[in-house]
C-alpha cells in the first residue's frame, strides 16, 4: 500500500485520541456506574428492613458485587468495547470538526474508496495537516463531575448507615433461614425413609404404595415454600398419624371398614359370630381360627342354620368384594355349597378362606412393621421440626424486643396459673401467650387441684392448636385435652414402650423456652408420665384399642373423672366464684369469681356417660374452630368415637 | 468519474478560477453569495438551473454577467405562450442558391448556445418546454430527422416568476427534475440595495472581464467528478434522499404528513455533486457532511411534491427540507 505511513501516522492519531476519550468517558461514567451499583444496594437494604429478607453482611456482600459488577461493566465497556478506527475516525471528524478529513483518507488508504493519485495525496496531507493541528486536550478534557460525586458519597454513606443500623427483622430471618435448612433437611430424611420402603422386598408394590403415599404428601407440604413451621409440624403429624394406624394391624382404613362390614354380617349369626367379632377387630388370625372351627362344625348345623349362615357369608363376602376379592369369593362359595347342603365343599370353601386370611394377616404384620418404623422416622422429623420452632422462637425474641417482653409476660402468666392449679406442672413457657396463662389460670382457679391427665391434656391441646394464644382456641384446646389426658392416664404403662418413650423424650423441658416442652412432662396418678404432646394424644387415640367404653371386654370400673363446673350447669355444687363483677348466669342468679384458693377442690364422682355429651361437643366445637391442626382432628373424633357410650 | 483521464488543471487552479469568476461577477451583482456560488456549481458540472425570484432581483443580470465572464456564447429566450419549439430549437427554411435552386437550410435557434437564459420558462406551453428540457437532457436537438449537436459546454439557466401565476403553465415534476438546483433569489437587504443603488445610478457601473472561457469549464468539472467521498457520507445522502418518501423508515414527521412524493435517485446525484464542487471551492479535497446539508435544500426543493395538506397549511419545501436534514443522522 503506497499510503501506508500517512495510514499509520493518521492511526496513530486516532489511538491516541481514542485513548483520550475513553479516559473522559470513565472519568464521566464511572462515578455513575459505582452510583447505581451503590443505590442497587441500598435498594436492597431497604427492602431488607421493610421485611424479612437478608442479613447485613448479606447486604454488605451484595452491594459489593453490585458495585462491582457496575464498576467493571463500566470500565469494561468504555475500554473494551470494540471500536474499528474508520468508526472511531468518523467520530473525531464530528468531535474536531475535521470536514472527515480524517474517515475520508483512511477509506482511501484502506482502498475502501478510489480517487485519482494527485487528489489522494493531497488529501491525505491535508487530513494529516488538520490532525495535526488537533489538540485533543482541549477537546476532550477531563472534567469531573463533582455533584455525581456527591451524589455517590452520599449514597455510600447510606448505605453503610442501613448496613450498620440494628435491622429489626435480622431475627426473624435468621429464623427463616434455620427454618428452611431444617425442612430441608426433613425432606431429605423423609425421601430415605421412602426409599428405605420402596427398597423393602417384604412388601407388595401395593403396600409399598400405600405406605409411601403419606410420606408423600408430607414431602409435598414441606416443598411448598410458603410453609409455616406449625404447617410443617402438622404435615409430619398428619402423615405420622396415617402410617401409625396403618402400623395398628397393617391394614389400611377401607379394609379395615370392610372387614369390619363383614365382620358385623357374620357377627348376626350365632355360628360365626365368634369369626364376625375378630373380623370385625381386625384380627385375621383369630378370624381364620373361628372359620376353620366352623368349617368343623357345619355338619352340626341344621338345615335353617346353614342357609341363615350362607346367608351371613354372602352379605360378608359382597362387604370384602372391594378389599379382598379372594377371600370374597372363597366366602361365597362355601356360601353357595351350604345352600346346596354340600357341607364338605363348603368347609372346603371356608378353609380356604382361613387360609386366605391367615395370609393376609402374615402380609398385614410385614407392612405393620414397615409402617411402624416410617412413623417412627417421621416422628423423629417432627421433633426436629419441634426443635427448630423452639430455636426460631428464641432468635426471634432476641431479634425483636417487644415480642420478648410479651413472650415474658406470659410465661409469667403461665407460671401463675400453674402454681395456683396445685400442679407439679413444669412452667417456663415463654413463648406460650398471655390468655394460654389467663386459661390456665383460670383452670386451675375453677378446678384446684386436677389431675396430671387434664394436665398432659392441657398441654396437648395447646400445642395442637398451634399455641395461637388467644383465648376461645386454648379453651376448647383444654377441654379436649382434658379428656385425652384422662385416657393418656389410664393408659400409662399399656401404650407401646417406644411411645411411653417418646413421651417422656418430647416432655422433656428444655431450658423452659418453649411451652410445649415446658408441659411435656407430668406427674400422673399412677406415677407413670402420661406423655405430654402429639405423642402422648396418639397413645390415647387409638381407638378400640384400650378403652373403658361400656360394653367394651376391658372394661372395669369407672374411673373417678372430674366434672369441670359449668356456670349454668344443673345439679352441681354452687360455686362461689367471683369475676370481679357482677355476672348473671342462665337462671338470671348472680355469679361472682374467687380468687383460686377459695374455690372448691373439684373432685366429682361422676360416671362419664353423664358428661360424654358435654365433652364431646366442646370437642367439636374446637374442631370447627381451626384451632386444633388437621392431622389431630381424626385422631380427636375416633378417640370420642371410641368412648361413645 | 474517477477512471477519467487527469484534468489538466490543478486544485489551486481550480481554486483561482472559481474565485476568479466570483470576483468578476460580484463586480456588477450585489450580495446574492448564495445564488452566486450555487450557479457557479451548476455551471461547473454543468447542469442546469432553475431561478426563481420577483422580477427585477437581478437574474438575468447574473446570468449575462456569468456569460460574459466565462466568455461562452450566451443567448436569451424569453418565453412566452406563443412562443413555439421551432423558436428554440431552429428551424429548416427554404433557401434560394445562386444557381436558382432552392434548399432547406437549417437556421440553429437560440439553444444553440452555451449558456441559455430561458426567460420566464414556465409562461411557454408545455409542448415548447418540453422541446427546451429534450435539449437540457439529451444536448441535442432533432429538427426534420436531422440531429444536431449543441457545444459544450451546455447549460440552461431558467428563470420563473412565483407571484404572476396566471396564465403560466408550470414545469411537470418529470421536467424539474432535469434541473440540478432551484435557486431562491432573495430579496437583497438594506444594505445591499444601497450597493445596488450607488452603483447602477452613479455611473460607475462594474464592466466584468472574462477570466475563463469554455474549455477551462470543462476542465474545472473533470476536476470536480474526482474529489473523493467517504463511505459514510454517501451514505448519508443515500438516507436523505430515502428519508424524502413519506413511506420510507426514515422519514421525518413533516415529509409524512406533508410530502406526497419525494425525490428521484437524480436527486442523490445533484448533492453529491454540488457537494463536490462546494467542497473544492472551500479548499478542502474530500466532502463533508456540511457540504451535502449545504447543497440539500436548492436539490430537494423542486423535488419535494408537498401534498394538498402541505399546500394548504403554507408549508414550503424548504421547512420540510430543514427538519430533514436536523433529523436525518449522519452516522449510522
Amino acid at each position: 500500500m503506497q499510503y501506508t505511513d500517512t495510514q499509520a501516522t493518521l492511526l496513530a492519531y486516532v489511538r491516541r485520541w481514542n485513548n483520550r476519550l475513553r479516559l473522559t468517558r470513565t472519568v464521566v461514567w464511572l462515578p455513575r456506574g459505582l452510583l447505581i451499583g451503590v443505590l442497587v444496594g441500598l435498594m436492597i437494604a431497604t427492602i431488607s428492613r421493610l421485611r424479612p429478607w437478608l442479613l447485613p453482611e448479606q447486604i454488605l456482600q451484595n452491594a459489593l458485587v453490585a458495585v462491582g459488577i457496575m464498576g467493571v461493566l463500566t470500565l469494561v465497556t468504555i475500554w473494551l468495547w470494540p471500536r474499528p478506527a474508520r468508526t472511531a475516525a468518523q467520530e473525531f471528524d464530528r468531535r474536531f470538526n475535521l470536514k472527515e478529513r480524517i474517515s475520508t483518507a483512511l477509506e482511501i488508504t484502506s482502498g475502501l474508496i478510489t480517487a485519482p493519485p494527485m487528489f489522494a495525496e493531497r488529501q491525505l496531507e491535508d487530513a494529516r495537516v488538520a490532525a495535526n493541528r488537533v489538540e485533543a486536550n482541549h477537546h476532550l478534557p477531563v472534567k469531573v463531575n463533582w455533584l455525581e460525586v456527591a451524589l455517590l458519597v452520599l449514597a455510600l454513606v447510606g448505605l453503610a448507615a442501613a448496613i450498620l443500623i440494628k435491622n429489626p427483622f435480622e431475627g426473624e430471618v435468621i429464623a427463616q433461614r434455620e427454618l428452611q435448612q431444617t425442612i430441608d433437611q426433613q425432606i431429605e430424611q423423609l425421601e430415605q425413609t421412602r426409599e428405605q420402603i420402596e427398597n423393602d422386598s417384604t412388601l407388595t408394590a401395593e403396600q409399598q404404595e400405600e405406605l409411601t403415599q403419606p410420606i408423600d404428601e408430607a414431602i409435598e407440604a414441606l416443598q411448598n415454600p410458603d410453609i409455616s413451621q406449625a404447617e410443617a409440624v402438622a404435615s409430619l403429624a398428619e402423615a405420622e398419624q396415617e402410617l401409625r394406624e396403618m402400623s395398628q394391624d397393617g391394614q389400611s382404613r377401607t379394609e379395615r371398614a370392610a372387614n369390619s362390614a363383614a365382620g358385623k354380617q357374620l357377627r348376626a349369626n350365632p355360628n360365626s359370630e365368634q369369626a364376625g367379632e375378630a373380623l370385625e377387630e381386625s384380627d385375621l388370625n383369630q378370624a381364620a381360627d373361628e372359620l376353620e372351627q366352623l368349617a368343623n362344625e357345619l355338619d352340626n348345623l341344621s338345615e335353617q342354620e346353614r342357609q341363615d349362615l350362607a346367608d351371613q357369608l354372602e352379605a360378608a363376602a359382597d362387604a370384602l368384594q372391594e378389599t379382598n376379592p379372594e377371600l370374597a369369593d372363597q366366602l361365597r362359595e362355601a356360601a353357595e355349597a351350604l345352600r346346596e347342603g354340600d357341607t364338605q365343599r363348603a368347609a372346603e370353601a371356608l378353609q380356604d378362606a382361613a387360609n386366605t386370611m391367615n395370609q393376609q394377616a402374615q402380609a398385614n404384620q410385614q407392612q405393620s412393621q414397615a409402617a411402624n418404623q416410617a412413623a417412627d422416622q417421621v416422628n423423629q422429623s417432627r421433633q426436629d421440626m419441634s426443635g427448630t420452632q423452639d430455636q426460631q422462637a428464641g432468635n426471634q425474641q432476641q431479634g425483636n424486643q417487644q415480642q420478648g417482653d410479651q413472650g415474658q409476660q406470659s410465661g409469667d402468666q403461665q407460671q401463675s396459673g400453674n402454681q395456683e392449679g396445685d400442679q407439679g406442672q413444669q412452667s417456663g413457657g415463654e413463648q406460650q401467650s398471655g390468655s394460654q396463662g389467663d386459661q390456665q389460670g383460670s383452670e386451675g382457679q375453677q378446678a384446684g387441684d386436677q389431675s396430671d391427665g387434664q394436665q398432659s391434656g392441657n398441654q396437648q391441646g395447646d400445642q395442637q392448636s398451634g399455641e395461637q394464644g388467644s383465648q376461645p382456641g386454648g379453651q376448647q384446646g383444654d377441654q379436649a385435652g382434658d379428656q385425652a389426658g384422662n385416657q393418656a392416664g389410664d393408659q400409662s404403662g399399656e401404650g407401646p414402650a417406644s411411645e411411653s418413650q417418646g413421651g417422656e423424650q418430647q416432655g422433656q423441658p428444655s431450658g423452659g423456652e418453649s411451652a410445649d416442652q415446658a408441659g411435656g412432662s407430668g406427674a400422673g396418678d399412677q406415677g407413670s408420665p402420661a406423655g405430654s404432646d402429639t405423642a402422648t394424644g396418639e397413645a390415647g387415640q387409638q381407638p378400640g384399642e384400650v378403652s373403658n367404653a361400656p360394653g367394651d371386654d376391658d372394661m372395669r370400673e369407672y374411673d373417678p373423672i372430674y366434672v369441670p363446673q359449668r356456670i349454668g350447669e344443673d345439679g352441681t355444687a354452687d360455686p362461689e366464684v367471683s369475676l370481679g363483677g357482677e355476672v348473671s348466669n342462665d337462671d338470671g342468679e348472680t355469679i361472682n369469681q374467687t380468687d383460686f384458693n377459695e374455690t372448691f377442690s373439684g373432685e366429682s364422682q361422676v360416671p362419664y356417660n353423664r358428661v360424654f355429651q358435654q365433652y364431646q361437643r366442646e370437642a367439636q366445637r374446637a374442631l370447627d374452630s381451626d384451632y386444633i391442626p388437621i392431622g389431630v382432628r381424626d385422631i380427636i373424633r375416633a378417640y370420642f368415637s371410641s368412648l361413645e357410650p | 468519474m474517477t477512471d477519467a483521464p487527469v484534468t489538466t488543471i490543478s486544485v489551486e487552479e481550480f481554486s483561482e478560477r472559481a474565485q476568479a469568476i466570483v470576483n468578476e461577477v460580484r463586480k456588477v451583482i450585489v450580495g446574492q453569495t448564495e445564488l452566486i456560488r450555487h450557479v457557479l456549481i451548476c455551471v461547473v458540472v454543468g447542469r442546469h438551473a432553475l431561478l426563481e425570484g420577483v422580477p427585477g432581483l437581478g437574474k438575468t443580470m447574473l446570468i449575462r454577467t456569468l456569460s460574459e465572464v466565462m466568455n461562452l456564447k450566451f443567448s436569451r429566450i424569453q418565453f412566452t405562450p406563443d412562443l413555439m419549439p421551432a423558436d428554440i430549437t431552429g428551424t429548416n427554411i427554404m433557401e434560394k442558391q445562386g444557381d436558382g435552386r432552392q434548399e432547406f437550410r437549417f437556421e440553429a435557434g437560440p439553444i444553440f448556445a452555451n449558456l441559455v437564459l430561458a426567460d420566464e420558462i414556465n409562461r411557454a406551453t408545455p409542448k415548447t418546454q418540453s422541446a427546451l428540457l429534450e435539449a437540457m437532457q439529451e444536448k441535442m436537438v432533432t429538427v426534420a430527422n436531422t440531429t444536431y449537436h449543441l457545444d459544450p459546454p451546455f447549460f440552461v439557466l431558467a428563470t420563473q416568476n412565483p407571484l404572476e401565476m396566471e396564465g403560466t403553465y408550470p414545469l411537470p415534476e418529470a421536467q424539474l427534475d432535469r434541473f440540478m438546483f432551484k435557486i431562491h433569489v432573495p430579496f437583497p437587504s438594506t444594505q445591499e440595495l444601497v450597493e445596488i443603488f450607488n452603483r447602477t445610478t452613479g455611473g460607475d457601473e462594474g464592466q466584468p472581464q472574462p477570466v475563463v472561457d469554455g474549455a477551462q469549464i470543462l476542465a474545472m468539472s473533470e476536476l470536480a467528478y474526482q474529489v473523493p467521498i467517504a463511505s459514510h457520507v454517501s451514505e448519508y445522502v443515500a438516507r436523505l434522499v430515502v428519508a424524502t418518501h413519506p413511506e420510507s423508515e426514515g422519514a421525518t414527521d413533516k415529509v409524512r404528513r406533508y410530502v406526497r412524493y419525494g425525490s428521484s435517485p437524480r436527486g442523490g446525484q445533484a448533492l453529491i455533486l454540488g457537494a463536490k464542487v462546494n467542497a473544492l471551492l472551500e479548499g478542502r479535497y474530500n466532502v463533508a457532511f456540511d457540504d451535502v446539508k449545504l447543497i440539500a435544500p436548492a436539490v430537494f426543493r423542486h423535488r419535494l411534491l408537498l401534498n394538498f395538506e402541505g399546500l394548504a397549511e403554507g408549508i414550503t419545501a424548504d421547512d420540510v427540507i430543514s427538519e430533514l436534514i436536523e433529523q436525518t443522522p449522519t452516522g449510522a
